[in-house]
């Protein structure tokens, strides 16, 4: 038993406060594409009717806003309430300056430990300019400083988004396998726990292309489609071999379903608790079959978070379907033939 | 009855918070401690943790995958883990407290 990193756990911080945004987002532009599903390839595929361009509208400033949340709360959780300020303009300059969600990483920490410095420079001010530290000099110096840092990060990071970019694009059928399987496995292994967001940020991350515009990426795909096996495969196991789990982890099934399909890896915890040799390796294994498979078949995601809702967003819904039931059914099947009927464990405790 | 405090927190704040903290509860139950966990999840703040829970504790475990205010625990031994470590091994938490092998904060 450790403690976790405090990098990981200021990265961290910044991703529990940006997940709303991301899926009200998503969520959103997706429907707005969804209730124009009639005008779909066309140039206003998403805005054509009055509700659609309301609810692009409102989803996509949800959304525009969660690269500066990420960076404000990353420098939050490393500075305290004077890093939160400069950290949302580190995020917001990634955001314009296209270096996306590399560069607000990076720009949270920067801004962060600028604040920080700063917080040690003045440390030996006498108690009465207090009130000017923390009005004037944390705030001003504060954003001029991580300004000045932005240019340097976005000039770093902004090549190796469009290298990443190409790499995704330019990956044979092969290493697309790979990297789907790799990333569904990732994702199952500790369902929400640090591996799994590792993965997940990386396919997050992929989707920024040239200029900090949002590209289709195959990553994403993967992630989108294997994500959803993992919770759900644990429902579907309830209902076909209902004789290997408890009437408390049934109940758990329901929920199970529930958050499955919104793309929540937590439903199956339950699951891998009770049964931890049994029901890992199985929704790992079927979320690298459901991510080699979208790989395979080079299926994209445009939105940072997979899920029935955001089902629009993928190059091919029928397809990208398949690949998630494929991916459930050999979890479900798999942990169907690994459990031992379930006995009712006797109260030995309240017998003596 | 003696008492225990706890804050759990987890990136998405959904599972694992809620996860550790009833772990925590029931292995403290099972040692013969009143165990207070506040926890820090998507909703917000729950179950927070007073000045007079803080006095009153022989010590603290910090079950966090983000950073959570730890100032107040100044003074206390205090465990620092992760949730993963609180759903797992939370008898082995209260063991070494038991034992005394909690470094003070």
């Amino acid at each position: 038993m450790k403690r976790r990193s405090s990098f990981y756990r200021d990265v961290m911080s910044g991703v529990s406060h940006f997940i709303p945004f991301i899926v009200a987002g998503g969520m959103l532009i997706s429907f707005a594409f969804l209730f124009d599903a009639s005008n779909a390839g066309t140039a206003t595929f998403g805005a054509t009717n009055a509700f659609s361009a309301w609810l692009l509208n409102i989803g996509g400033i949800a959304m525009g806003l969660m690269l500066p949340i990420l960076a404000g709360y990353i420098a939050f959780s490393i500075a305290d309430r004077p890093g939160l300020l400069a950290g949302m303009l580190a995020g917001m300059l990634a955001k314009n300056g296209g270096s996306g969600f590399l560069g607000a990483i990076a720009g949270g920490f920067a801004a962060g430990y600028i604040i920080k410095l700063l917080k040690t420079a003045t440390k030996g001010l006498p108690l009465s300019f207090e009130g000017a530290k923390t009005l004037i000099i944390f705030p001003v110096l504060g954003v001029l400083l991580t300004g000045l840092v932005m240019i340097g990060v976005n000039f770093v990071v902004v090549p190796i988004n469009t290298v990443l970019n190409s790499l995704l694009q330019n990956l044979n059928e092969g290493s697309a396998v790979v990297l789907g399987a790799v990333i569904g496995a990732m994702l199952a292994f500790d369902m929400g726990g640090p591996v799994n967001k590792v993965a997940y940020l990386f396919a997050v991350a992929s989707l920024t292309g040239n200029a900090g515009i949002t590209v289709p990426s195959i990553a994403m795909g993967a992630a989108g489609c294997s994500g959803m096996t993992i919770s759900t495969s644990c429902f579907l196991a309830t209902i076909l071999f209902p004789k290997k789990f408890s009437q408390q982890l049934k109940d758990s099934g329901k929920a199970a379903l529930i958050m499955g399909l919104s793309y929540i890896g937590e439903g199956a915890i339950p699951f891998a608790i009770e049964h931890p040799k049994e029901v890992i390796p199985s929704i790992m294994t079927g979320a690298a079959v459901a991510g080699g498979l979208s790989g395979f078949l080079k299926l994209t995601l445009t939105a940072p978070i997979g899920g029935v809702f955001t089902l629009p967003l993928t190059s091919n819904v029928l397809l990208y379907l398949l690949c998630f039931v494929i991916g459930t059914l050999v979890s479900t099947f798999m942990m169907g033939t690994m459990l031992k009927e379930y006995v009712e464990e006797e109260n030995l405790d309240e017998e003596s | 009855m003696k008492k225990i405090i706890a804050v759990a927190s987890c990136p998405a704040g959904i599972a694992h918070t809620y996860l550790a903290a009833e772990s925590l509860e029931k292995a403290g139950k099972k040692c013969g401690y009143l165990v207070k966990v506040e926890t820090e999840g998507a909703g917000g703040t729950s179950n927070k943790l007073t000045k007079e829970d803080i006095t009153e504790a022989v010590a603290v475990i910090v079950a966090a995958d983000t950073n959570v205010p730890v100032e107040r625990f100044r003074g206390k031994p205090v465990l620092f883990i992760s949730t993963g470590d609180a759903i797992r091994s939370a008898a082995k938490c209260i063991q070494l407290i038991e034992d005394g092998k909690v470094d003070i904060y």
